[in-house]
């Protein structure tokens, strides 16, 4: 049998577009924070786990591993995760394995991104996730590649753009009440649907910020997580999936469903015993880089049902006080998208569950909750449950 | 199997520029070298190590490092290594030598040239010495190399 | 206690430069039917795909993603793509197998080495150096193709003066393991060369000779994975993964001592408390060793508990890592023997490995083999893993 895993700590600090830290310096206060959130020496840590995405944003091979020091890593067990946004739950599910498996009873996970160092921008470096031969040379990067997919998705659906503006007012304005975040602020639908686009229908306010940042977890095992907390949350349920790189060829249903997350999703809530997200899930920390990606992911994680994203905005569901909140952190969007640190969706959730969310906290009891992530090469998503019992 | 086709090759080049952040402990370190010439490295307040390169924190006690301490710009070569390539594949006279140097009163040290000597002349463990340069920028390159000391 | 995994299907292409113009996601799909085959499986039956790889070497970003499609792995509910040495695929197939019953995992890595310009891997070495305070000063020695044979003669200097290790015990190093390669048909670099030969090739920069360096090529490798409950459905000669052990140090110069690889002793630590060996150089009966630079496995040698501490130059001289030894080493030809598939090559060391639990050798087998260690490790950093296997 597997063992259980419990999730006993979180590490948080500022997003920013560009922070002055290194990336281990920005990994030792999350790290450090995480400790000492749940009181617990460096030495309890039996092995790292880090996610991060894309060694070329800082041109460093295993770019974790000049990280070693601040991680609390020295002379221990680590390895590294990359599923690019998906990295975000990826990176913690690998953790989870660590102890699931039996082989190590507390492990920390570290997700970081330092996005800012290359030039002109960070976009520059998405173009060499494409396949060298047949997509690179075309000129695709990821708005357009977004662009692709968000107009299957308003096809197939019938959503719209004003319903994609929605969730950009949401999640900017939920961010201000986030500590963490890089861009909280007060936006309309008008702002969004005035704002230039980057190709239709996705507009700069339908988007997430490049963002320098790191986030901890530390997963411990069912053998001992009663000597850290009375109160633990558990991980219920993980799953992934990527589907066929060959974006252009796949044997799916349609680039606009996420057939991928659909799996990934059924797998962890299989797994978790939960037969009806949209009733027994308390809140949700869903992936959000664009606007219309949190309504794919609702439907995926089985939220709303499919087809139903726009209803949910429509109806304040989704609000930080509605029946079902989708994002009270401010998401990607609000708080910003280092993409090894979109772990922060993992740490939101915890912090809802145990009611230590501050001022993001929902008004409502919250026990289970749901986050995933969306990469690779925009065919992969990972989705984690966690719980109280 | 059909007929081989001829093999198709692709060339390219991934060319990304960057502007790497020297972080909170970078920062002073290279302003010091700069504009004080001198190394500076952290000390944990645990275990009272002064580490170069320095950091914010001790990796080993895994607590804040935020007292700064001059240590010596003259340590011990724990090794080093040369090479004859020439810029252009050419062969060299003289070697360049690059070295690691365990700084006196630090834990830790610099990789970096070795200067006015030859492989011959160099013995591990040797008392080494940082020249630095007359005009610095900010940068590790500040220090022009180490040579053993006289 | 931990469920047992066994690897019950290996596949690994041949490694070469360009081998038969096939790309990445080629040579991927090759090592992977092979494994299939060998372990009488389909696609359908595969419950989880792990890749392997790092970005620079490949001239892609999230270059673990590509070679999904070739492993089986398109719609498979738990995957994983993980940023390191190959033999790390091993670790996290394990962990995953090890929490599911009946599960089985793919592991996969690939490197095309002839993709990147020759004489480009100075920029690889130089984007594992720290930006601050290493890079620039390597990134402005003369002549950049001089920088890896410096950076490891370095180490090498230190592990001499450490420990009286000598020049020519290094080069038997090479000796041994290019005569080892000729009897493998996947290794490209077998050849029947001497102790003179080795110490009169080109010196790069003292002690290492450019026949002390493995050359970079391409191969791909992938091996089937499966927890305990259907191993014996599937193959009668399952190799266990009795213990695995990783471990990394920091990268900050003059603090990691050099001349000793502490953090393979440690993961080996790890790996041999699993597997319950107390005495691994009694009770191991062959190794696969990472000898990117010939000197390391010697040192690696050391780390793993083979030979004591300091005495790696006194293993070799003694003939026990030799063919025929009594605890062989790197009979597959090693690094040197086969070429370095940067990336892959620590996955290939447990596909060899496991090919002689299996018995499945040809004419470099270790009659009687019963418990092996592989290693990998990631150059220059000092990060790597140890995977101890046995065929009961």
């Amino acid at each position: 049998m597997a063992k259980r895993v419990a999730i006993v700590s979180v590490g948080m600090d500022k997003f920013k577009g560009r922070k002055i830290e290194t990336a281990e310096e920005m990994i030792y206060k999350v790290a450090k924070n995480a400790l000492n959130r749940a009181k617990l020496p460096p030495e309890a840590i039996e092995a790292v786990v880090y996610g991060c995405a894309v060694d070329a944003f800082t041109a460093t091979t295993a770019a974790e591993k000049v990280t070693i020091g601040g991680s609390n890593a020295r002379l221990k067990p680590t390895m590294r995760s990359c599923t690019s946004g998906s990295t975000a739950i990826s990176s913690p599910i690998l953790a989870y394995y660590h102890v699931a498996s039996g082989l190590h009873n507390m492990v920390m996970s570290v997700g970081f991104e330092k996005m800012s160092e290359c030039r002109p921008h960070a976009q520059h470096v998405f173009n060499t996730v494409y396949d060298e031969f047949f997509v690179r040379p075309i000129g695709l990067n990821v708005p357009i590649q977004c662009g692709l997919e968000a107009r299957r998705f308003l096809h197939r659906y019938g959503h719209t753009e004003h319903q994609m503006a929605k969730v950009s007012v949401k999640n900017h304005g939920n961010a201000l009440d986030n500590p963490y975040a890089q861009r909280g602020k007060k936006v309309t639908i008008d702002d969004v649907m005035s704002s230039p686009y980057i190709s239709w229908p996705v507009k700069i306010m339908d988007t997430s910020p490049t963002t320098d940042g790191a986030r901890a977890v530390i997963f411990a095992s069912e053998d001992m997580v009663y000597e850290i907390t009375d109160d633990p949350v558990w991980v219920k349920g993980v799953g992934h999936c990527g589907d066929s790189v060959w974006f252009m060829g796949r044997n799916n249903s349609d680039l606009g469903r996420l057939d991928y997350a659909y799996k990934a999703a059924q797998e962890a809530y299989h797994m978790a015993g939960i037969e009806d997200p949209s009733k027994e899930i308390d809140v949700a920390e869903v992936y959000d880089p664009f606007t219309f990606k949190e309504m794919q992911h609702v439907e995926a994680l089985g939220l709303c049902p499919e087809g139903g994203a726009g209803r949910m905005i429509d109806e304040g569901i989704s609000l930080r006080e509605g029946k079902l909140p989708v994002n009270p952190s401010g998401g990607l969007i609000g708080e910003g998208n280092p993409i090894g640190a979109g772990m922060s969706r993992l740490c939101w959730a915890w912090l809802q569950i145990k009611g230590q969310a501050g001022d993001c906290q929902v008004p409502k009891e919250v026990n289970t909750a749901v986050c995933n992530g969306w990469g690779g090469m925009y065919q992969y998503n990972a989705v984690m449950v966690i719980g109280r019992d | 199997m059909e007929k081989q086709v001829e093999q198709i090759n692709l060339k390219g080049s991934i060319n990304i520029n960057y502007e790497w952040t020297a972080g909170i402990a970078g920062s002073r370190f290279f302003h010091e070298l700069k504009d004080h010439k001198r190394i500076m490295g952290t000390k944990c307040p645990k275990c009272n190590r002064v580490m170069v390169p320095p950091r914010i924190f001790c990796e080993e006690c895994f607590i804040d490092a935020t007292e700064w301490v001059e240590v010596s710009s003259q340590g011990e070569l724990v090794t080093f290594g040369d090479s004859y390539l020439g810029t252009d594949g050419s062969m060299l006279e003289k070697p360049w030598i690059l070295g690691i140097i365990k700084l006196d009163g630090a834990d830790g040290g610099l990789v970096h040239f070795i200067g006015e000597a030859e492989p011959k002349d160099l013995n591990l463990g040797m008392k080494m010495e940082a020249v630095f340069k007359d005009e610095r920028e900010g940068n590790i390159l500040d220090i022009k190399y180490f040579r053993p000391l006289k | 206690m931990t469920r047992r995994v066994a690897i019950v299907g290996i596949g690994q292409t041949k490694v070469g430069y360009n081998v038969d113009g096939l790309n990445r996601k080629e040579l991927t799909y090759m090592a992977t039917k092979q494994a299939l085959d060998d372990a009488g499986i389909g696609r359908d039956d595969i419950d989880s795909a792990i890749t392997a790889q790092l970005d620079l070497y490949e001239g892609a970003s999230l270059s673990q993603q590509y070679t999904l499609d070739s492993v089986g792995g398109v719609m498979k509910a738990c995957d994983q793509r993980v940023g390191e040495d190959g033999i790390y695929a091993i670790f996290a197939g394990y962990l995953e197998a090890a929490a599911h019953p009946g599960m089985i995992v793919v592991v996969s890595s690939v490197e095309k080495s002839s993709d990147r310009e020759r004489g480009s891997d100075p920029a690889i070495v130089l984007s594992s150096l720290d930006t601050l305070y290493v890079r620039q000063v390597c990134s402005s020695v003369p002549g950049l193709a001089g920088l890896e044979p410096c950076l490891a003669a370095m180490e090498a200097r230190r592990y001499m003066h450490c420990y009286g290790i000598t020049e020519s015990q290094m080069a038997s190093v090479a000796v041994k393991n290019y005569n080892n390669a000729l009897r493998n048909p996947l290794a490209q670099n077998g050849q029947d060369t001497s102790l003179n030969e080795v110490m009169d090739s080109e010196m790069l920069s003292w002690p290492l000779r450019s026949m002390m360096m493995a050359n970079p090529g391409d191969g791909a490798c992938t091996l089937v994975l499966a927890s305990e409950e259907v191993v014996k459905d599937i193959t009668d000669k399952p190799v266990w993964i009795r213990g695995i052990g990783w471990c990394s140090d920091v990268n900050y110069p003059a603090v990691s001592e050099m001349g000793k690889a502490k953090f393979i002793n440690i993961a080996a630590r790890h790996a041999y408390s699993m597997a319950g060996i107390k005495h691994p150089s009694r009770e191991i009966d062959l190794a696969e060793v990472y000898d990117n630079h010939s000197f390391n496995e010697l040192m690696y040698c050391e780390a793993l508990g083979l030979c004591g501490e300091g005495e790696g130059g006194k293993f070799m001289e003694e003939g026990k890592s030799q063919y025929g030894g009594s605890l062989p080493v790197n009979l597959s030809g090693g690094l040197l023997g086969h070429g370095n598939p940067l990336g892959t090559a620590g996955l290939i060391r447990v596909a060899q490995a496991t090919l002689q639990l299996r018995g499945d050798a040809g004419d470099y087998q270790v009659p009687g083999a019963e418990v092996a260690v592989a290693q990998g490790c990631q150059w220059p950093y000092r990060s790597g893993g140890v995977a101890v296997l046995s065929s009961w």
